[in-house]
């Protein structure tokens, strides 16, 4: 029974070492804190886990719980946390949903000066109010199933060909990718934020095409991978996830230009300020940019100085050439007029 | 005694009344065997297959699988939050699990051995958990720790789950406290034994496979709850059921299929239980 | 039982106080503060509406009158009657051929009955999203068999979320009426079939009316559970339609309307209890009524 080859004294010694160890352990234990960051599911998850939350839990030893939560959500347990804990401390919304929050009162102003990396961010995308910093950028265009269909889409214009009838999948204004679907379709025929009624129109005529309407982008992005869909306007992102996967949906930045959609991320009231602003600034640096612009999440990068795959190149946005092709959107303009556009949404498109 | 019946055919038939008799009697039989068998594979078949999905060696869900492999399980092993909140859900499941036995075995005694005013009144109340809908109890029990100012936490979560799951311990040790034989207890008295040691000895030997079926049912009940859990969980005590079902309203991954296929062992470790401490047949009648 | 009082080991004085009835209290009392009062709760929040002082139905009016809310119930009390209906019709036979069958059939029903039951609804949930595919099992057989040319749109629709439920739902309702249908005497149906009854007559003559209080207590189980189904509707119809537990869950936690969240839920009870009731009621007519014996 007895272990052959340690004496009393080297068990001795080992114990101590042991009890020192877990010692000053302990002592940094105290010091540990805990971040919790709200996150797109998904790919999104993936890349912010990669990029920013696994760096940081590295670096300065902390933990960071990632979840995902609907901004609508988020900013009702905001408020009714008031006061208290907040249900997350880092919050990403999409641009509308951000300047709603914003008005709403649930996230910090963000000190600037203390976010360095945040000079980097490219001038087109650069926020107008200190309450949030973009941190993922994304482009619509067409997906579209290149196993199946054989004619490849080069604008939304072609979604009318007559080989796409029956294919097609479209998501409701209630999402973003459904607000911007809708808004490319009026640029296509002339509106814009103030004049959406010929992207109703448009929408209108390419019904009898239409084989599915989904309020939840993930579920058309599941109808697309399934082949219960073959071609839809969907985001960059997703696009090429489901590329990545071999299933053959590729994506095709329409010829007209596309509409850039940004992730923004706040910090909530309430929240563990000092984590939080590293969470951020970790999550600007060019290398976690570089990161989550690859594969699993295809983030289009918000900072200059980042590098494509040539096999992404065009499709995750991050040269200057690619943003002169994007339009960003008035959202000020569109959040007023939102609840209408889905209202009537709703009560007139049916498939 | 209940082997398959076959109904002698009508009387005073002859010949042709024989022979219809006989087709209305097969024609019969087909259609409750296929109804039957239908119904059992339609409730076996959801199961199954995202069993068998979770071991696909590709990328995305399909079934059949192409090619089978580990991976999503391992990689699974991998995920931070899928290992906290599965662990976090054992922790309120083992809580609650132990709670409810502690409230539900000492429940059942007086409910089956005394008389007292209003013991049926107070067994429906005791069962109602389990037909209300857990929906409306879980708002009702946000809007409650609300009200009376207590912020969400771990305890208030495992108290909401022994609300719910309480009954099945109590049901559970109550039918096999009836099936107790009463005079195993005069017996042991008679031989000088006193009611605690009697209950220690005698009593408890015999309630535990009806205790540890009912604890193992609310224990998985517990662990697989997602309605009670949404209202009062915060997103910093995720438990096992909201990460799966907040992955998969985001992305149809492998990887959920794979926690799904554990949920469904840990359901087949609990019938198994429960067949062997007590047999399925009569459970069915609890 | 006797008390304790001397002899060996742990006998304590405590135990000759303690009455057998108080061990019910622990239950009771926590129940009666966790469960029945939150409940309590939620109801008086229907009745308070905000901005007006003391009881009001100014919450009831406000959604008994909105076309929205009223078609979201409808469609509720519709489905689960659906869902309720499909389940009795696939779960009697099962119930009946369990009554006949040996040992070995019986535990292999009960084991595939238990074995969803236990399983996570979410878990449910998801396989339906995977076999509800153009390409999954579902429409495989559909076509494989002929009853369709071209795959069938499921996924993401009301009728996939009939399918599912009424899988989610069945053993609620195969459990009663295994329970009820096992304390029936086989020898009834032998009886009428030997009096002159084709099988198929025995059983619609004697065996079903005589099951009607397990049809009923499954029934009432499964529809009351369909009607306050979450899970599956939301993930199986993946947002494109809503049913009343939805609505219950937007307004808590995402409008944080309490107010209206709380009237949902009472007006989603008190509609469950009337179809119960009123299930109930045709029962009891029937089981005297003239059908068979």
């Amino acid at each position: 029974m007895a272990i052959t080859g340690l004496s009393r004294r080297d068990v001795l010694a080992g114990g101590m070492t042991a009890a020192l160890a877990l010692a000053a352990r302990g002592a940094g234990w105290a010091q540990q804190k805990e971040l919790v960051a709200n996150t797109y599911g998904g790919g999104w998850e993936a890349g912010h886990r990669l990029a920013i939350a696994q760096p940081l839990e590295k670096r300065l030893g902390v933990k960071v719980t990632l979840i995902s939560m609907l901004a609508a959500e988020l900013v009702a347990r905001t408020k009714a946390a008031a006061g208290g804990r907040p249900p997350v401390d880092v919050a990403l919304v999409d641009d509308g949903p951000f300047l709603l929050a914003i008005k709403e009162g649930v996230f910090q102003p963000l000190p600037m000066d203390k976010i360095p990396n945040a000079k980097g961010i490219f001038e087109k995308y650069r926020p107008k109010e200190p309450f949030g910093v973009p941190i993922g950028a994304s482009q619509i265009g067409i997906a579209y199933n290149s196993k199946k269909l054989k004619t490849r889409p080069s604008s939304f214009a072609d979604l009318w060909n007559p080989e796409y009838k029956g294919r097609i999948g479209l998501s409701t204004p209630a999402s973003t990718l459904g607000t911007v679907t809708l808004l490319s379709f009026a640029r296509l025929k002339g509106g814009d934020e103030g004049n959406v009624e010929p992207g109703f129109e448009a929408v209108k005529s390419l019904l009898p095409s239409v084989a599915s309407i989904q309020a939840v982008p993930a579920n058309l992005r599941t109808l697309l991978e399934r082949g219960e869909v073959d071609i839809a306007p969907m985001w960059h992102h997703d696009t090429s996830i489901l590329k990545s996967k071999g299933t053959g949906v590729e994506f095709v930045v329409p010829k007209e230009g596309g509409i850039a959609g940004l992730a923004w991320l706040a910090i909530t009231k309430g929240a563990t300020t000092e984590l939080a602003l590293e969470y951020i600034n970790q999550g600007l640096a060019v290398e976690s940019q570089q990161t989550m612009a690859g594969p699993p999440s295809f983030i289009g990068p918000v900072v200059e100085g980042v590098q494509v795959a040539a096999e992404w190149r065009g499709i995750v946005p991050a040269t200057p050439q690619d943003l002169e092709r994007l339009k960003t959107l008035d959202w000020p303009r569109i959040n007023l007029q939102r609840a209408e556009w889905i209202n009537r949404w709703n009560r007139e498109i049916k498939v | 005694m209940s082997a398959e019946t076959a109904a002698p055919s009508a009387v005073g038939s002859v010949g042709v009344g024989r022979t219809r008799g006989r087709l209305g009697h097969a024609a019969f039989w087909t259609v409750m065997w296929t109804l039957g068998l239908g119904a059992l594979l339609y409730l076996l078949l959801p199961t199954l297959i995202i069993v068998f999905a979770s071991f696909t060696a590709s990328d995305y869900i399909a079934f059949p699988p192409q090619g089978l492999s580990f991976r999503w399980f391992v990689k699974l092993w991998g995920f931070e939050e899928v290992r906290a909140s599965a662990g976090r859900s054992l922790l309120v499941a083992l809580a609650a699990t132990a709670l409810s036995v502690v409230l539900g075995v000492a429940a059942a005694f007086p409910l089956v051995r005394s008389r007292f005013p209003g013991r049926e009144g107070l067994n429906a109340f005791l069962m109602s958990p389990l037909i209300l809908p857990s929906l409306v109890y879980g708002l009702a029990a946000l809007m409650f720790v609300s009200a009376i100012g207590v912020p969400l936490s771990v305890p208030v979560l495992v108290l909401s789950h022994v609300a719910v799951i309480v009954p099945y311990v109590i049901r559970t040790t109550a039918a096999s406290l009836m099936l107790l034989d009463p005079h195993l207890e005069e017996a042991a008295m008679s031989l000088g034994a006193d009611a605690w040691n009697t209950f220690l000895r005698v009593v408890l030997p015999n309630l535990v496979p009806g205790i540890a079926t009912g604890g193992a049912f609310a224990f998985i009940s517990s662990f697989d709850n997602l309605t009670v859990s949404l209202f009062l969980a915060g997103p910093r005590i995720e438990t096992l059921p909201i990460r799966l079902f907040a992955m998969i309203n985001f992305d149809l991954d492998p990887a959920a299929a794979a926690i799904s296929a554990v949920l469904v062992i840990l359901a087949l470790a609990v019938v198994l239980l429960a067949h062997w401490a007590i047999g399925l047949t009569r459970i069915a009648r609890f | 039982m006797t008390r304790g009082g001397g002899g060996r080991g742990l006998s304590r004085r405590w135990t000759r106080h303690l009455r057998l009835w108080q061990l019910v209290l622990p239950a009771s009392l926590f129940l009666a503060v966790y469960f029945a009062v939150p409940l309590v709760m939620l109801f008086w929040w229907s009745f308070h509406a905000p901005g007006v002082a003391g009881l009001t139905l100014a919450n009831f009016g406000k959604l008994l009158t909105d076309a929205f809310f009223l078609q979201t119930l409808w469609l509720s009390v519709r489905l689960s009657l659906e869902v309720t209906a499909v389940t009795l019709v696939l779960g009697f036979p099962l119930a009946y051929l369990y009554t006949r069958l040996g040992p070995v059939w019986r535990v292999s029903i009960l084991f595939i009955t238990l074995l969803p039951l236990l399983t996570s609804a979410v878990v449910r949930s998801f396989a339906w999203i995977v076999i509800l595919g153009k390409q999954g099992l579902i429409n495989a057989a559909l076509v494989a068999s002929g009853l369709v040319d071209a795959p069938v749109k499921l996924l993401f629709t009301l009728d996939g979320v009939r399918i599912a439920l009424a899988q989610v739902q069945l053993p609620f309702m195969l459990l009663p009426l295994i329970n009820a249908m096992e304390q029936l005497d086989p020898s009834l149906e032998k009886a009428a079939v030997s009096l002159g009854a084709s099988q198929a007559k025995a059983f619609f003559r004697v065996t079903v009316p005589l099951s009607a209080p397990g049809v009923v207590a499954g029934a009432i189980l499964s529809f009351a559970l369909t009607i306050s189904a979450f899970i599956t509707p939301a993930m199986v119809g993946g947002g494109s339609f809503i049913v009343m537990p939805t609505l219950i869950y937007q307004s808590a936690i995402v409008t944080l309307d309490w107010a209206i969240a709380s009237t949902t839920a009472f007006i989603l009870l008190a509609v469950a209890l009337l179809v119960v009731w009123g299930g109930m009621a045709i029962a009891r007519r029937y089981r005297y009524g003239p059908a068979g014996a």
